[in-house]
């Protein structure tokens, strides 16, 4: 009680802690005293002479002074103060000193404490994520160990451009061939059809080598991982499950192992679940959990083949192996495979590399850059944020000259002084710090619901021990950044002012108001970089939004699903004649396949309520640029390669993105006829073999010509078996490559199209992974309520295939903003942190400004009262702010030609130095800082001199 | 029963003060003299200890203090027990019986 008593008077001024304190020494000063005479006089009535009588009782007693200090201290809750303090002391009392003071200014406190706390918090929150993502190891046995091996094109690799997966038989030669790792195992990405349990679904799955768990030093939580004798050809069909599958799915049943799993229609026995804190994602897109693994990742005893490359492979580095190391001998031998076969492994400009990248490296690799620049924008914040501060504290600590001067005078050192004002500020960001961790805890889980599925590795992230120790370094790292130039100055000052010369701003300078306002500039610069960032971002945006995208988004809804290959399609076998780095298993449509897409776009248009149905391949903007060579007639023939296609000027083989579509496709999607038909259900593979053409198409291959009626060449199965097409219409050109940033910098329009008849379709389309399930969008326009269609399109797709699960279902519209999620995050969070930037140093101009005007009451009162007009005051001071906010804006437009380009690749449309942007931003800044005068401006105006006068 | 420095085991000297003040309001002096007078000086305590007791015993609540007039009349602290300290003297009583038996049933085997 005592404590808290204490405690509570700390916070409410020291006169009464002063009080209280002495109350408590008295007491107990009175307490010992009354007993060591009552024993005194007990030792009298003994008989004991009263000097030793009391000597004795004092003997008794025992060491009076420590017993008072205990005394005083159990009572007190705090140490008594000593004459000459120990550093401990001190900074006890600086602190106390120090709360006291902030107590007697809640203005200033909450301002600085807010300020503190939207700049810590920011980082923060910014760091916690940069620390799950870039910095923390992963969650497995040694992971800076584990690397992914990739093939690489003969040029040098920059930033894993140019690397891509690796064919099987090439694997299987490095995995006999190399030294430098302990194991490699090749992992295949695929998804697999779950049937036979309550509902079909759709898992995504891993056909891995039985060493991917070894590699990664994880052990079943039920049962077993692969041995390695499964990867045999021969070998039973088996599948290690995650944690959440057996717990989603089946229902965590214990007697899991052994039970028999339909994939694809095929039974897989399950001999071991994972444990709950395992996960591995798909090492293209690591958002995407991984639910089952199965072995055999070459399948179809495709282990010689050497033009598919489409494994991935992981391996750990043997002990005393350097990635160097690695890489020089991966290189090596696959210098030998170039030898040992030339006509897949050796190109015109050389023989294919392998390179070798620690497995997080390549995880994020393409995110990296970006989340570095978000953290250089919430240190822009911290910064501005130290300024305010600092702003604040030189304002305080002239106010309080007076103050420092008077312990000047009675015998404080200046270190001592400087001491006591690093406390302030120390304790200000600690309080901060505090504040901030709040507002990041929020500002963290709005990222993770917010953040794109491109940045890895983000269910680690969260506010841990280590984040904490982050934020306190900030904190200490802030204070001396807010606190020191303040504590320097005031402790100079304190040195040399007298007492009756200070707080005479009338007949002194203006001390240190160029300093300030040197800082306020500093903090224009710094939030002007940021705006002008986001402003680029912004225009950016804009830019996109402008983008026609030759398909109309509105009332319109897709249902998106993956054909397994083992129902819709025939094993083929390998393919021919292709060049060497694409790839090859072929896989011809069964009739079923053309009979689902058309069965469900028959009942979709019956629909009432449903205007259009159709079907495609991929929609636009699905990152897949698969297409077709060409053979135009009368353009010169390729010199290198398949004889029959056709080139440009340049040598550049002619080509299409192919596209099978279904009748109605192109009414669905409001995407015009230029000429001639559409496709109908005539077109089938009986009839001739038809294409409609994008406009681009027709003005790159026929121009000033009409394409109607002509024929090409083209390939959509495999380039052995080129067909002849004839071009039956012509559609406006869609905008096909989507947002992304590269797709966006490739050069050139809009690329050629041609879309084919679903059901002349003679192969289905070769992947990059054989595992890649056969892709179908269904697209429905609708009129009235969107909820009947998404519901009507899943029932019409279980009437069909009940076994057949739903990959995506949502709107045109929510389709077409998915694309702009990594652009939306981005610009989100560095909007915010220039808005709060911006705030910042509204309020920090404001503050100077207002500080100057009352430092300047008595000159103003004195213009006053010889007859200037108030007109002219408020100019006068307006006239000073714009100064200070020209010199910021000067300061950000270089800062920010400086820094921009770091944003490029962001921007789109927009140059990093983007005139338009720069002019009007600045001319933003310089408004803010105009309205951050008028207030101050105005009071100015209104100074009354007598009374202004009168202070004096 | 007393350490190298005169202080008896720990907890013991607040069971005792906590028993004495079962009697009713006394003064630290006081104290030191019931404690005495039962005790027959076998514990002997530094008078001084009981001083930082009292004090940590009455910021746990276990007692409480107001100043009144000594029997000699001068100003003293008296010191009052709370219910809770009366819980507290229980719980140390039987915690206490258990380890003396302990004890005894040890140094006297049957």
């Amino acid at each position: 009680m005592a404590r808290m008593t204490m405690a509570l008077a700390r916070l409410c001024g020291f006169g009464r802690v002063d009080q209280i304190e002495r109350d408590i020494e008295q007491g107990i000063e009175e307490e010992l005293r009354f007993h060591i005479d009552r024993r005194t006089e007990r030792n009298v009535d003994a008989g004991m002479d009263p000097r030793s009588a009391r000597r004795e009782a004092l003997r008794r007693f025992g060491d009076v002074d420590e017993i008072r200090n205990r005394g005083r201290t159990i009572l007190a809750g705090a140490p008594p103060p000593r004459r000459r303090g120990s550093p401990l002391d001190q900074l006890g009392q600086d602190l106390g000193f120090s709360l006291r003071l902030l107590r007697k200014n809640p203005g200033f406190a909450a301002v600085a404490i807010l300020t503190l706390a939207l700049g810590i918090g920011a980082n923060t929150a910014i760091f916690s994520v940069v620390d799950a993502v870039l910095l923390r190891p992963l969650p497995y046995f040694e992971p800076e160990r584990i690397v992914q091996v990739f093939e690489r094109t003969p040029r040098q690799v920059l930033e894993g451009r140019g690397a891509f997966a690796v064919a099987p038989a090439n694997f299987l030669d490095w995995q006999e061939r190399n030294q430098v790792f302990s194991e490699i195992a090749a992992v295949a990405h695929t998804s697999v059809s779950l049937t036979g349990e309550e509902e079909p679904a759709r898992i995504s799955a891993q056909r891995v080598s039985a060493a991917f768990f070894r590699i990664l030093g994880a052990e079943a939580t039920l049962g077993r991982t692969f041995r390695p004798e499964e990867d045999a050809v021969d070998a039973d069909a088996v599948v290690v499950i995650s944690h959440r599958l057996w717990r989603t799915v089946l229902g965590a049943d214990p007697e899991v192992l052994g039970r028999t799993l339909q994939l694809n229609g095929e039974p897989h026995s399950i001999v071991g679940v994972m444990p709950a804190d395992f996960s591995f994602g798909s090492l293209r897109s690591w958002s995407q959990r991984v639910d089952l693994w199965a072995t055999d990742p070459f399948r179809n005893d495709a282990r010689t083949e050497r033009r598919a490359h489409r494994l991935s492979v992981i391996g750990r580095l043997q002990p005393g192996v350097t990635l160097e190391q690695a890489g020089a001998e991966m290189d090596a031998i696959a210098a030998n495979l170039a030898q040992e076969y030339p006509e897949t492994n050796l190109t015109p400009i050389g023989g294919l590399g392998a390179l070798v990248l620690p497995l997080r490296e390549q995880l994020v690799r393409n995110v990296r850059g970006s989340l570095l620049i978000l953290m250089g924008a919430a240190g822009f914040v911290l910064l501005i944020a130290c300024v305010n501060v600092a702003n604040l504290l030189l304002a305080r600590a002239d106010a309080r000259q007076r103050e420092i001067a008077v312990r000047t005078a009675v015998g404080a050192g200046r270190l001592r002084l400087a001491r006591q004002l690093l406390t302030e500020s120390l304790l200000l960001a600690l309080l901060g710090g505090a504040a901030g961790l709040l507002l990041a805890r929020w500002g963290v889980a709005s990222i993770v619901v917010l953040a794109p599925d491109t940045i890895p590795l983000l269910e680690g992230v969260g506010i841990d021990g280590r984040v904490l120790g982050a934020t306190f370094l900030t904190c200490l790292i802030t204070a001396t950044v807010f606190g020191l130039v303040p504590a320097l100055r005031t402790a100079r000052v304190g040195g040399d002012a007298s007492l009756w010369s200070v707080g005479h701003p009338a007949t002194g300078k203006n001390r240190g108001l160029l300093g300030r306002q040197l800082l306020v500039a500093t903090q224009i610069a710094l939030a002007l970089v940021l705006l002008i960032g986001v402003g680029l971002m912004l225009a950016t945006f804009a830019r996109l939004q402008q983008i026609p995208l030759g398909f109309e988004t509105e009332n319109v809804y897709r249902l998106y699903i993956q054909l397994p290959r083992e129902k819709y399609a025939v094993d083929s076998g390998s393919g021919g004649s292709l060049p060497s780095t694409e790839q090859f298993i072929l896989w011809n449509v069964r009739p079923e396949q053309t009979a689902l897409v058309r069965g469900v776009v028959e009942r979709l248009e019956s629909l009432p309520g449903i205007e259009a149905a159709g079907a495609i391949s991929y929609l636009p903007f699905f990152p897949n640029m698969w297409g077709s060579r060409l053979n135009i007639e009368g353009r010169p023939p390729l010199e290198s390669g398949p004889s029959w296609v056709s080139t440009n000027e340049a040598g550049q083989p002619d080509h299409a993105l192919l596209r099978p579509i279904t009748p109605g496709y192109f009414q669905t999607m409001g995407i015009p006829l230029l000429h001639g038909r559409t496709f109908s259900w005539a077109d089938d593979a009986a009839a001739t073999d038809v294409a409609i053409i994008n406009e681009a198409m027709a003005e790159e291959y026929w121009p000033g010509q009409s394409p109607l009626g002509r024929s090409f060449i083209g390939a959509d199965g495999v380039e052995d078996t080129p067909r002849p097409f004839e071009v039956v219409g012509v559609v406006a050109n869609v905008w096909e490559r989507g947002f992304g940033q590269r797709a966006l910098e490739m050069p050139g329009g809009h690329q050629p199209v041609m879309y084919i008849p679903q059901a002349q379709q003679s192969e289905a389309y070769i992947d990059w992974q054989i595992a890649f399930p056969m892709r179908v969008n269904f697209v429905a326009r609708y009129s009235g309520e969107d909820r009947h269609v998404a519901a009507a399109m899943r029932e019409v797709l279980k009437e069909l295939d009940p076994q057949q699960p739903i990959a995506s279902l949502q709107s045109l519209d929510e389709y077409v903003a998915e694309a702009l999620t990594d652009r939306r995050f981005y610009t989100l969070l560095i909007g915010t942190f220039s808005a709060i930037s911006l705030l910042l140093a509204l309020m920090g101009i404001y503050g100077v400004m207002a500080y100057q005007v009352s430092q300047r009451v008595h000159e103003i009162g004195v213009r006053l009262a010889l007859g200037a007009h108030p007109a002219t005051i408020v100019k006068m001071i307006v006239r000073g702010g714009l100064a200070v906010g020209m010199l910021g804006v000067t300061m950000g437009v270089a800062g920010a030609l400086a820094l921009t380009r770091l944003l490029s690749s962001w921007l789109w449309g927009v140059t990093a130095t983007d005139p338009v942007t720069f002019a009007s931003l600045s001319a933003v800044m310089l408004v803010v800082a105009l309205i951050a005068c008028l207030v101050p401006a105005r009071r100015a105006a209104r100074v009354d001199a007598v009374i202004s006068l009168r202070a004096e | 029963m007393t350490t190298d420095r005169g202080e008896l085991l720990h907890g013991t000297l607040e069971m005792l003060i906590l028993r004495c003040l079962t009697e009713g309001p006394m003064h630290g002096f006081a104290i030191t003299e019931r404690m005495e007078r039962v005790t027959g000086e076998v514990l002997r305590v530094n008078e001084g200890s009981m001083y930082p007791a009292l004090y940590r015993m009455q910021r746990s609540g276990w007692i409480t203090s107001a100043w009144g007039k000594s029997e000699n009349n001068r100003r003293a602290r008296f010191y009052t027990l709370t219910p809770e300290g009366k819980q507290q003297l229980e719980a140390a009583v039987a915690k206490w019986s258990r380890f003396s038996e302990a004890v005894d049933k040890v140094l006297q085997p049957a």
